[in-house]
């Protein structure tokens, strides 16, 4: 059986903002057209990226540095983003305190009120809904690699699920008006 | 930079009694680059509106909107409600609703099809 090929495309681009619309249509046409998500999937994936490196830019970076972007993809097997930034950032964390960050979101979702809980940017809960995998590790020399993973099957078996879902909504609705 | 215009105009209601509405239609993404700087016109709107004047987004044109501009809108939303108003979004594109679903937005800003169901639903309170 052959198996399929990774393809990986990599960007240098500056910690500047202004390049994220241009960085989300890639994201977008990468994930439909070569790893195979369809376009639910890729507004998705697109949301992921965008938020992944709103944060390396605010939070990782300073102001001339450049942001490495890493987008391996196997055609209809699975789309893996890296983020790196400099860690010349403001803030100073670790790979081990945004894991951290993440799995305690992880664990309060639905817990905490919406006002608060985007307080916190939304990067837990976008991040953590969207993606089978988020990893961060240090990069030798300093700054975090974030490394996200979403298989085309399993994005495919949760869009199936939510529609036999809202169909059985419907069915319940039409029940209730008999 | 993303594109991102915003317009504003009077939203009538008609049989409506101390009660006003202004329509805010989006064309464009709401994003890093933008938000910051877009969100002073809608503080401003709310803050020169009278009491219990709503607002009605039209997102049929937005594409894009990232967490921030969803922070913005939950502030929106609660400084809106303290004058006695609502927000409601109408015609929002599938990625919208999907990313308002993700983070509980839906739960607390009603989403309704059409700017004529939204001033429906204002006067109806």
């Amino acid at each position: 059986m052959t198996e399929a090929k990774q393809k990986e495309i990599k960007i240098e681009m500056p910690t500047s903002v202004y390049q994220a619309a241009n960085l989300r249509d890639l994201v977008f046409a990468v994930a439909q057209n070569v790893a195979g998500f369809s376009a639910r999937w890729a507004h998705r994936l697109q949301a992921v990226i965008d938020e992944l490196c709103n944060n390396a830019i605010e939070h990782g970076s300073a102001k001339d540095d450049m942001l490495r972007i890493i987008l391996q993809v196997t055609s209809k097997e699975r789309l893996i983003v890296i983020v790196e930034d400099s860690g010349n950032g403001p803030e100073k964390a670790t790979a081990a305190d945004l894991q951290k960050h993440i799995e305690k979101s992880r664990q309060e979702d639905g817990a905490a009120p919406i006002t608060t809980a985007l307080r916190g940017r939304g990067l837990a809960r976008i991040v953590h809904a969207w993606t089978d995998e988020i990893k961060f590790e240090d990069i030798e020399g300093g700054g975090i690699r974030a490394i996200i993973t979403k298989e085309v099957a399993n994005a495919a078996k949760e869009e199936k699920e939510a529609m036999t879902e809202e169909a059985n909504t419907d069915t319940i609705a039409r029940i209730n008006f008999a | 930079m993303a594109e991102i215009e915003i317009k504003i105009s009077d939203l009538p209601l008609n049989g409506a009694k101390d009660q006003s509405a202004k329509l805010v239609v989006f064309s464009g993404q709401l994003d890093e680059s933008n938000v910051d700087e877009k969100s002073k016109e809608i503080y401003e709107l709310i803050e020169k509106s009278a009491n219990k004047t709503s607002l009605v987004f039209d997102f049929g044109g937005l594409e894009y909107m990232n967490s921030k501009a969803i922070g913005y809108l939950i502030d929106w939303h609660l400084k809106v409600t303290e004058k006695g108003g609502k927000i409601i979004l109408v015609s929002c594109r599938e990625n919208i609703i999907d990313i308002l679903n993700i983070v509980g937005l839906t739960q607390i800003v009603d989403h309704l099809g059409t700017v004529d169901e939204a001033a429906q639903a204002i006067i109806n309170g």
